[in-house]
């Protein structure tokens, strides 16, 4: 192949992809933002300002009516402090939503180009520099598909972030009704600080583990009266029996169908923790539930 | 979640007590181990256990939390 044909498929090759990777240009999912958040910013940075304490703490609690007092003061550091986060927390979730979405996507699509170059294209040196970079789009879209968990799970972090930081702002706002006696800067402060930590990833993760650990706490203790039962003789459970073990051995593929209806059954979670065994032991519930197995999954 | 804990058959009749543990041994994911006991002339115990349950979750027959 002449040296010039290859520099030009090389160079045709590289604009397929970055057209490719512009046309995989990330959808954030949220509208333009009009305001200029930067500027906004640095319009309320005086706020964060150690000075700011120094000068609460100098203002006279009671001035003459429509002079800034402690509690105006107050208020306007408060919400100020409140008005950044929320820009700031705003900026972050964004740019989770778009960073996850652009590199799944655009990685995808450049790893397919830059394979199908390599397979067809010029001299060994330039499979060879082609293949290169492929493997490097592979070893990323390897740490991405790790990420794939945390991509997935986006959604409900963020909405736990938001959950936490609308608890987080609750005791401000109350605590903003109240004279500065009652509520001064300092301990407005206090909950600012958990304001801000409430909009982490760690903050959302931490609930979410909880709210988690109580679902399987709730779901063995309904779970506990069915771990010791009396073997049950009762005709559905040997219907059940007969069908798991016919002539004396395990029907894997019956055993699997029985365990796939148990996770699938929604009249009774418990089914979905327990061995199938359990299932044809002597208990109430279980009976209804045997019948429904026998019926879903037509048992002779 | 998935299967933990320990789980018990009682009153389980000779004739029957193999095609119980076979039953138990069969499940996915399987267990550590299925035993049977035998309590009384045609009454067996059988136990099969599966690795303990998350921390602060029961995972025991007496069923005590």
């Amino acid at each position: 192949m002449p040296p010039h044909f290859q520099t030009g498929h090389i160079v045709t090759a590289f604009l397929a992809i970055a057209g490719i990777v512009a046309a995989c240009a990330p959808l954030h999912g949220y509208p333009d933002d009009p305001e200029d958040t930067t500027a906004t910013l640095a319009a309320l940075a005086p706020y964060f300002d150690p000075a700011v304490d120094k000068t609460y703490n100098a203002m006279p609690a009671d001035v003459p009516p429509g002079t800034l007092n402690r509690q105006n003061y107050r208020d306007l550091v408060v919400m100020s402090r409140m008005r950044a986060y929320d820009l700031e927390f705003d900026s972050f979730e964004r740019r989770l939503n778009g960073d996850s979405n652009v590199v799944a996507l655009g990685g995808d699509v450049t790893l397919l180009v830059l394979g199908a170059l390599t397979a067809t294209l010029g001299s060994a040196t330039t499979k060879a520099a082609l293949g290169a970079a492929s493997t490097a789009v592979a070893g990323a879209q390897t740490a991405v598909n790790k990420d794939l968990y945390f991509q997935k799970t986006l959604p409900a972090m963020l909405d736990q972030m938001e959950a936490n930081r609308a608890k987080a702002k609750l005791p401000i706002f109350q605590g903003l009704t109240l004279p500065d006696s009652q509520y001064p800067l300092v301990r407005a402060e206090i909950d600012l600080q958990i304001l801000k930590q409430s909009g982490s990833i760690p903050s959302a993760i931490s609930v979410i583990t909880k709210m988690t650990s109580k679902d399987n706490q709730d779901a063995q203790a309904k779970l506990a009266p069915l771990r010791s039962l009396r073997f049950s003789t009762s005709s559905t459970s040997q219907r059940i029996m007969a069908w798991l073990l016919p002539g004396g051995k395990v029907d894997s593929s019956n055993m699997a169908r029985l365990q796939q209806w148990m996770k699938q059954d929604t009249e009774d979670p418990r089914l979905q923790d327990m061995p199938p065994m359990q299932l044809l032991n002597e208990n109430e519930d279980l009976e209804a539930d045997r019948a429904r197995a026998i019926t879903a999954l037509h048992i002779p | 979640m998935s299967i933990c804990g320990t789980f018990k058959t009682t009153d389980v009749s000779t004739n029957d007590v193999d095609n119980v543990v076979a039953i138990y041994q069969a499940t996915v994911p399987a267990p550590v181990r299925v035993d049977k006991k035998q309590d009384a002339p045609n009454s067996w115990t059988v136990t099969a256990v599966w690795p303990p349950c998350p921390q602060n979750t029961s995972h025991s027959t007496n069923n005590s939390t």
